[in-house]
């Protein structure tokens, strides 16, 4: 039987380097994932991801026998994500919206057309913030309710009645395809 | 719309309705149901052909999903924060000298080794006249002795010779 991550955890701290690599495997794809969906930008993705993973690691307050790993490992990158957003939304806020007045909009990807994957990736970015973060907290970091519940710091029902709130709607967009993007050229 | 489909197999579904299952299909598919209520749906969906469908394109949405959101980092990355944790986590010296300690037969062969050189100097020594080990000392005759010096001052003149000490 394979070890939990939370036995990873404590044998990592024992000095086992094996525990680092079997942790890191079961989690890079779907930790960068998440970063890479809610970050758009790659480098800073793969700096957050570094960031996230190193300081859970290291942080020794950590008590596996509080709460799941996952959990734990989500919650930091959830938390470090709205922060680098918050950061890049007050440094280039008055620049980007000046450019984006002036700069003639971008012309149709076709990867937003053409595939699944971009399809899908479309119709996550279509959704609201609150939404996408349900469901990549949900699919990706395979949280239960109770473990998104207590990340947020709402009731469990209501977690519940969001989620399915979000499967709906991402549904609806991957049925119909996500809204056109508004034309934010200057008249 | 398929209305109609929703009221037929009533003998497979008794348990739950086309509706209380739809209601419970997220969650079903979430996996987030007790274990009463799973097995309800699941009985439900294995006689109800349209909502086993519903469930299917469901599940087809949320696995497609987690399909085009997982990523690889770059191998660069790994190497950075195997390299960082290393530093941190890895194993310092005096934790391989231990494990190495910890295993006993290397440990003993390290003791009996390190011991063969002390047993063979100290079996040396203890021969009379090898290589290291004391003198002998000779034993003297009391009548040979000279006799002791108390008292000497070298800025005192000689004693003559034919004056008794």
């Amino acid at each position: 039987m394979s070890p939990t991550d939370e036995e990873l955890v404590r044998a990592l701290r024992g000095g086992h380097m094996d525990a680092f690599d079997a942790l890191y495997d079961r989690y890079e794809r779907r930790l960068y994932g998440y970063i890479r969906r809610i970050v758009k930008d790659p480098c800073a993705a793969e700096d957050l991801f570094q960031e996230v993973f190193l300081t859970v690691l290291r942080d020794r307050t950590y008590d596996p026998a509080r709460g799941r790993f996952a959990a734990w490992l989500f919650m930091v990158a959830r938390n470090r994500c709205l922060a680098d957003m918050r950061r890049r939304r007050t440094r280039e806020g008055l620049k980007g919206e000046v450019e984006a007045r002036w700069r003639p909009p971008a012309p149709e990807s076709p990867e937003r057309l053409v595939g699944d994957a971009s399809r899908v990736h479309a119709a996550i970015a279509a959704l609201p913030e609150g939404q996408r973060q349900l469901i990549l907290l949900k699919q990706l970091g395979e949280l239960t309710y109770r473990e998104i519940a207590g990340l947020l710091g709402v009731a469990e029902g209501t977690i519940k009645s969001r989620l399915h709130a979000a499967t709906a709607a991402l549904r609806r967009l991957l049925a119909d395809g996500p809204p056109p993007t508004k034309k934010t050229q200057g008249t | 719309m398929t209305e109609d489909t929703h009221t037929h197999e009533p003998a497979a579904t008794a348990e739950l309705d086309c509706e209380r299952c739809d209601a419970r299909l997220i969650d079903f598919a979430y996996a987030e149901l007790e274990d009463g209520e799973r097995v309800a749906v699941a009985r439900h969906l294995a006689g109800c052909s349209r909502c086993a469908l519903e469930f299917c394109r469901l599940k087809a949405d949320l696995d497609g999903v987690l399909e085009a959101a997982v990523e690889a980092p770059p191998q660069a990355v790994r190497r950075r924060i195997r390299a960082e944790v290393e530093r941190s986590f890895g194993p310092r010296w005096w934790h391989q000298v231990a494990a190495f300690w910890s295993r006993p037969i290397p440990a003993y062969g390290v003791v009996v080794a390190s011991l063969i050189p002390v047993v063979l100097w100290v079996a040396t020594s203890l021969r009379p006249g090898s290589y290291g080990g004391a003198a002998p000392v000779a034993e003297v005759e009391p009548s040979t002795r000279p006799p002791a010096l108390t008292d000497y001052d070298s800025m005192v003149p000689l004693l003559p010779e034919d004056r008794p000490l």
